[in-house]
């Protein structure tokens, strides 16, 4: 009788017993493939990194949006002034092309003393024969991932079209202080250089007179942005959300924005990022295959709030003319299926919430 | 592989080094080691692809909605005082219901219990038939109820090609948090999912900070993010990766911003709203378990793109009621972790999460108080 319960007991366990066997031998299997797909060997133990090099390639036309809006922009309270007053050093490190920019760039700097009392400045000038601007950037890149390298700093985009609200760039880095070799990225929108001309706010800014707050600079991009963020709206059948951002309007202030592939603004790099950028040497791969590597090493993290970090790119209402394609009412997805790679599809999951002033 | 660019530069370095330059940059160590890196890149682009898979995005017009919850005992008491007047609120239940939503919510507990009978609740029942249809379907007592209600709902709401709601009787909602949330998903047939801290039971309750829900008023996403801190249970509490012996390898870490935000890393969050098809009953059926819904449940849905991570509270919130008995673990060494028990055994799902940060808004200062004083 004893035996009898006994084996009940057993037969009764034995579909229980197979199902976790298979589980486990799944989970094993899936374990193989998802450390095939993900390393950690890239992120080393932190070092308290205290130094900061602004990443500025500036010539020609972009000196003057540099200066107007870019230089006023990081200066803001929140924003470089107080990453110094907590220690941290900032070096503005500008790479430009010719003798004749420099001299140019010098003038105006030194009619701000208050830019050259928060951080040191540099040039990296360079003689470049090509008018290919991926070349000059993306050798300009190179010697920057070196110096930050040799440096030990934290790189930031401060590219002269990239606009960052007042305190973004303190809590960026707050968000990967302590995690060696992390990268932060974030959703963004372009502006119209034309229209912003005719903004009191940045115009009040140039002046050094305000500070542009996120949620003013999300409300600003409502009465200035660039044709192709109101092409981004999923909400009408006829739209450019297949290039990559789509925007949904949730209520009065939020909206909900997916990015498939939201650029880095703040990077702590890795030696492999150099060899990267010296292989490749393709500017564009810094949202792209680049984005796909840090990902894959465990060295991204995406900013979910405008509230934290937002920044806008200016761009001329003649460049990037995206054309709408129609039936993509409610699309999210970017290109097709097999051109995808694994940063569109994880980015493809986040919902970044911009948040209005208003 | 001979690609337009490697001709390219190939030619460039020739004219301007010569041979030498050649058998410099293209015959050394590094080189070579960058090639083998790349073929190797190749190689897993390969796998990622099939990492993710094909997943047709269900289809959701009819607008029904159909709510979860499985409670007995002295959950049914939180349940009717907390949960469901926090899914009361005017921006949740109320703002769908005007928009023509159709909701039922479906309440399972176990055979013979008594405490839905008690007339302590009949106001707010009264209250809740005005927008949803409540049904209480009692369950055998099995050691699996929670699967088995799981797994009737999910039938249910296969066969009505409606939303799944999932609303634990443990969960507070903040105010427009449901109402946002739907509105996120609408039209595009995924699932969204949320990183919550957990609070404290007895503290909270014994505040009364929450009762302004009983008296039918309002707690808004911020005013919720400031009571988890306040009543925080230590799952949250000790979850600040600052502190070098801490709890973030349970899944949740988090790091204060400013004196108003943190940053918050989920590697497991929970989904709550859910469009599923045969193929997820499919699931359900062969999973035979409750707890891999933010486990195995979620790597589908990853693995098939069918999924949304909320970045920010000010959209949805939503608090977890906790005994204080409930065990958390600290380890040392983990200043600054935002890894998943280890690396070594963190899954697709916890990798995707891990790269995003969630932002939890409180409100501003002199609003903080003012809400106290209330």
């Amino acid at each position: 009788m004893k035996n009898n319960k006994f084996l009940t007991k057993i037969t009764k366990g034995l579909p229980r017993r197979y199902r976790l066997f298979k589980a486990k031998c799944l989970s094993k299997i899936y374990h193989v493939f998802d450390r095939a797909i993900i390393d950690d060997s890239k992120r080393s133990i932190y070092q308290g990194k205290k130094k900061i090099n602004l990443f500025s390639p500036v010539w020609g036309d972009y000196i003057e949006m540099f200066f107007d809006y870019i230089i006023p922009g990081f200066m803001q309270e929140g924003n470089i002034p107080r990453l110094v007053s907590e220690g941290y050093k900032v070096e503005l490190v500008i790479y430009t092309k010719k003798a004749e920019h420099k001299g140019q760039i010098e003038q105006r700097l030194s009619a701000l003393p208050q830019v050259t009392n928060c951080m040191s400045i540099s040039f990296v000038e360079y003689d470049m024969s090509t008018v290919d601007k991926n070349d000059i950037l993306v050798t300009a890149l190179i010697k920057h991932i070196g110096k930050c390298l040799d440096e030990n700093a934290i790189s930031v985009q401060a590219m002269p079209d990239n606009f960052f609200g007042n305190k973004s760039l303190y809590h960026a880095i707050k968000m990967i202080e302590g995690k060696n070799n992390m990268c932060l990225g974030t959703s963004y929108a372009r502006m119209s250089r034309e229209a912003i001309r005719q903004s009191q706010e940045f115009n009040d800014l140039k002046e050094y007179k305000r500070t542009i707050e996120n949620d003013e600079l999300v409300d600003l991009l409502f009465s200035y942005g660039h044709h192709s963020f109101r092409s981004c709206f999923d909400d009408v059948s006829k739209n450019i959300s297949h290039a990559g951002i789509a925007i949904r309007q949730i209520d009065d202030n939020l909206y909900s924005v997916i990015n498939n592939l939201p650029p880095v603004m703040v990077a702590d790099f890795h030696k492999s990022d150099l060899q990267f950028f010296k292989s490749c040497r393709i500017i564009n791969q810094w949202d792209r295959l680049w984005l796909r590597k840090l990902i894959k090493s465990n060295r991204y993290k995406a900013s979910g709030s405008s509230d934290m970090t937002f920044f806008v790119d200016i761009t001329s209402d003649q460049e990037k003319q995206t054309p709408l394609k129609d039936n993509l009412l409610y699309n999210d997805v970017f290109l097709e299926p097999k051109n995808r790679l694994l940063q569109n599809y994880l980015c493809n999951a986040f919902c970044f919430m911009w948040r209005r002033k208003r | 592989m001979i690609t337009r660019d490697f001709t390219k530069y190939f030619k460039q370095r020739l004219s301007e080094g010569g041979v030498k330059e050649i058998f410099c940059y293209y015959f050394n160590r590094e080189f070579v080691r960058l090639k083998i890196d790349q073929m190797k890149d190749s190689r897993q682009k390969k796998i990622e692809k099939k990492c993710f898979l094909k997943g047709e995005r269900v289809s959701w017009d009819n607008k029904r909605m159909r709510f979860i919850t499985v409670a007995w005992g002295s959950y049914v008491d939180l349940f009717f005082s907390y949960v469901v007047p926090s899914l009361l609120q005017e921006s949740n239940i109320p703002a769908l219901y005007s928009e023509d939503y159709i909701i039922e919510w479906d309440l399972y507990t176990k055979k013979g219990d008594q405490s839905f009978s008690s007339e302590f609740y009949q106001e707010i029942l009264e209250k809740l038939n005005k927008y949803v249809k409540l049904n209480i379907i009692p369950l055998e007592d099995t050691e699996d109820i929670t699967y088995q209600a799981l797994l009737q709902h999910v039938r249910k709401v296969v066969r009505e090609r409606s939303l799944f709601v999932m609303t634990p009787s443990d969960t507070i909602f903040g105010n427009a948090s449901l109402f946002n949330a739907v509105k996120l998903i609408a039209g595009k047939g995924i699932c969204l999912a949320a990183a919550h801290p957990r609070v404290d039971t007895d503290k909270i309750l014994e505040s009364h900070e929450l009762d302004v829900l009983k008296r039918g008023g309002e707690v808004e996403n911020d005013q919720l993010v400031d009571i988890a801190f306040r009543y925080g249970h230590p799952a949250l509490l000790e979850a600040f990766d600052e502190k070098d012996m801490n709890v973030t390898l349970s899944g949740l870490s988090v790091r204060p911003l400013d004196d108003r935000h943190y940053g918050v890393i989920s590697n497991l969050p929970t989904p709550y709203l859910c469009l599923m098809d045969e193929d997820d009953l499919k699931f359900f059926e062969n999973d035979k378990t409750y707890n891999n819904w933010d486990r195995k449940w979620l790597q589908r849905l990853v693995q098939q793109s069918r999924i949304k991570f909320v970045g920010s509270s000010e959209a949805f919130f939503c608090i977890e009621l906790t005994p204080f008995k409930h065990p958390v673990f600290p380890k040392p060494n983990c200043q600054n972790n935002d890894w998943y028990k280890a690396f070594e055994h963190m899954r697709i799902q916890n990798h995707v999460c891990n790269n995003f940060y969630c932002i939890w808004t409180k409100p501003k200062q002199a609003q903080r108080e003012e809400h106290r004083v209330c």
